[in-house]
């Protein structure tokens, strides 16, 4: 456990370092919001990859395969490589091209009407929030299992610390963090797949440990498991997929780039980074919790369950293979994953608070920049509290699950006006204001009255609306609503004067 | 403003007909043939399949961005 101890306390000094040194190089806006700009593919992709590597990766996903095996763990790893793919077919060029520092600016800059900031601002909190409350139950979680604190207190303590990255160093130090931490996460990967293999004595006994350690034997590799009706599974991926090409703080990445073209390397550099590690994590490491940890009582308590929960098989793993020294190692890793992905977060959320809403509420009046960035602290610190109250509420939800609900939320707001203001000449100012809120509340509302929400948070006897997955019926609705606003409004968009970019 | 190309429209087709049985076999009892748990290397049919899903979509990404630096080149 001191070992444990000790390896937690260097990441996080070092990470405060990083902020710190962030800090001192962080002076004009265009620093905060998109670390100046100027980043190469290679480093904007290992950041993107950092982003998308979280705790619902690391955690959440094994957790799931620990429980119901390759369904639907595999959906889960092959959407972000369908996605990257979708990304770079269809929106990393046109968004550099068009974007500054927010969503807001893109939808803007194509349509002219500053009140689209107050929806793309709105839409960066919510999405942004549910993810953002996955990865703070995640963070509880780990720390709770690791130091016998209790869940509230591990919450309040990531809380300060994200916060504290953001106020201080912005955008450059939640990018420095966020490479930093996806070097050290493939490493970690890389070494306890090759301990989990070496001590298994290769991949096919690894397999035979896992079918002989979980009750669904075999079928542990074949779809089923986990009895998602045709409708879920598909809203599920869809969401997954496209849900991706509307996720604020991914997207904003792009515009920590200096022109395309180094915007489509960082897409390929974070494909490449996240299929490896992808690989490692569905071939060889979620199998080895299954194998190491699923059977061994040391990881149950009295009643069966496992210790802190379901989203802990990865952490269990690393102490069944090298005892509390690499569990240390692991855990503080999964840490500095989770710091970096919430500070992240944040950021994408207080710069839509301070760059796009407040904007839209001081009726368009200009600001100095310091009263800016003033706005965009406080923000940070505003989300922050939001966000650990919600985690207290779903402390006991699937990290992977909450971070799908962030996923639906996009794909059904953001998604289909983002596609609309790249590629829809006709989109007016009403078309995407309409379209849009109407994807979000509607996504937000069936969220809310799906079983996961309704019936196990809020304790009704039935879910409202059947799956926890609305995604494939609210967008073609949100496209459907922005096209028909579009045409039934009188008010044109202003044309953009962008020029044509290849995607 | 951004033009949609025939391009985008079939990369988009094939990358969900690539993707699709695996989600379709989540729900769907006849797409679960039973030879998906037969042994390749050790590792189980099934995900050998979904790790080659990743290497292709990876390498489709490569290839695209490939083809579009190119294009960018001939246009410059």
């Amino acid at each position: 456990m001191n070992a444990a101890i000790g390896f937690f306390s260097l990441t996080i000094l070092a990470s405060l370092v990083v902020a710190v040194w962030a800090s001192r190089r962080t002076k004009a806006r265009a620093d905060y919001y998109v670390a100046g700009g100027n980043l190469s593919g290679a480093q904007n992709g290992l950041a993107i990859s950092g982003d998308f590597m979280s705790a619902t990766t690391f955690l959440g996903i094994t957790g799931m395969y620990f429980d119901t095996g390759v369904d639907p763990s595999s959906i889960y790893y092959l959407t972000p490589l369908v996605g990257f793919f979708l990304m770079l077919l269809w929106v990393a060029g046109p968004l550099r091209q068009l974007g500054r520092f927010t969503i807001g600016d893109v939808m803007t800059s194509r349509l002219g009407d500053p009140r689209l900031r107050l929806f793309a601002g709105m839409s960066a909190l919510f999405i942004s929030m549910f993810y953002l409350v996955g990865q703070l139950v995640g963070a509880g979680g780990l720390i709770s299992v690791l130091f016998g604190i209790n869940f509230p207190s591990a919450v309040l303590v990531v809380g300060v610390l994200m916060t504290l990255y953001v106020i201080l160093g912005g955008m450059m130090a939640a990018t420095w963090v966020q490479i930093v931490k996806a070097v050290l996460l493939i490493a970690t990967v890389v070494g306890v797949s090759g301990l989990a293999l070496i001590e298994a004595g290769g991949l096919g006994a690894l397999y035979d440990k896992a079918i002989a350690a979980h009750p669904l034997k075999e079928a542990l590799f074949m779809p089923g498991a986990a009895k998602l009706d045709l409708f879920s599974a598909s809203s599920l991926a869809f969401g997954m997929t496209v849900g991706l090409l509307g996720l604020p703080h991914i997207l904003i990445r792009f515009f920590t780039v200096a022109d395309v073209k180094q915007a489509r390397r960082s897409a390929v550099a974070a494909t490449l980074i996240v299929g490896g590690v992808f690989i490692l994590l569905f071939g060889v490491l979620a199998p080895a919790t299954v194998a190491f940890v699923h059977a061994d009582p040391r990881f149950h308590d009295a009643s069966g369950a496992l210790l802190g929960g379901g989203n802990m098989p990865a952490i269990h793993l690393a102490s069944a293979l090298g005892g509390s020294q690499l569990m240390g190692v692991v855990a503080a890793v999964a840490f500095a994953t989770i710091l970096a992905v919430v500070s992240g977060l944040v950021m994408s959320m207080s710069s839509a608070i301070s760059h796009d809403i407040w904007s839209v509420l001081r009726g368009g009046r200009a600001q100095t920049e310091k009263a800016e960035l003033m706005v965009f602290r406080v923000g940070a610190a505003l989300v922050s509290l939001i966000a650990m109250g919600l985690a207290l509420a779903f402390q006991h939800y699937n990290v992977a699950f909450l971070t799908t609900l962030a996923f639906g939320i996009a794909a059904s707001s953001n998604f289909p006006i983002l596609m609309l203001v790249l590629y829809w000449r006709r989109l007016t100012v009403a078309g995407a204001l309409i379209g849009g809120l109407f994807g979000l509340a509607a996504s937000v509302v069936l969220t809310v009255l799906g079983p996961a929400v309704w019936v196990k948070l809020l304790h009704h006897p039935a879910p409202l609306f059947p799956s926890d997955y609305p995604g494939l019926l609210i967008a073609p609705l949100t496209f459907i609503v922005a096209v028909v606003s579009s045409r039934l409004s009188s008010v044109q968009g202003v044309p953009s004067n962008a020029a044509v970019v290849e995607p | 403003m951004n033009k949609v190309t025939s391009r985008q429209i079939w990369l988009t087709i094939l990358a969900t007909a690539l993707f699709a049985p695996v989600v379709l076999a989540s729900a769907w009892p006849a797409l679960r043939p039973s030879w998906l748990v037969t042994r390749v290397g050790g590792a189980p049919l099934g995900a050998v399949l979904v790790v080659a899903l990743i290497i292709i979509f990876a390498a489709m990404v490569v290839a695209l961005a490939a083809r579009l630096a190119k294009i960018d080149g001939e246009q410059s």
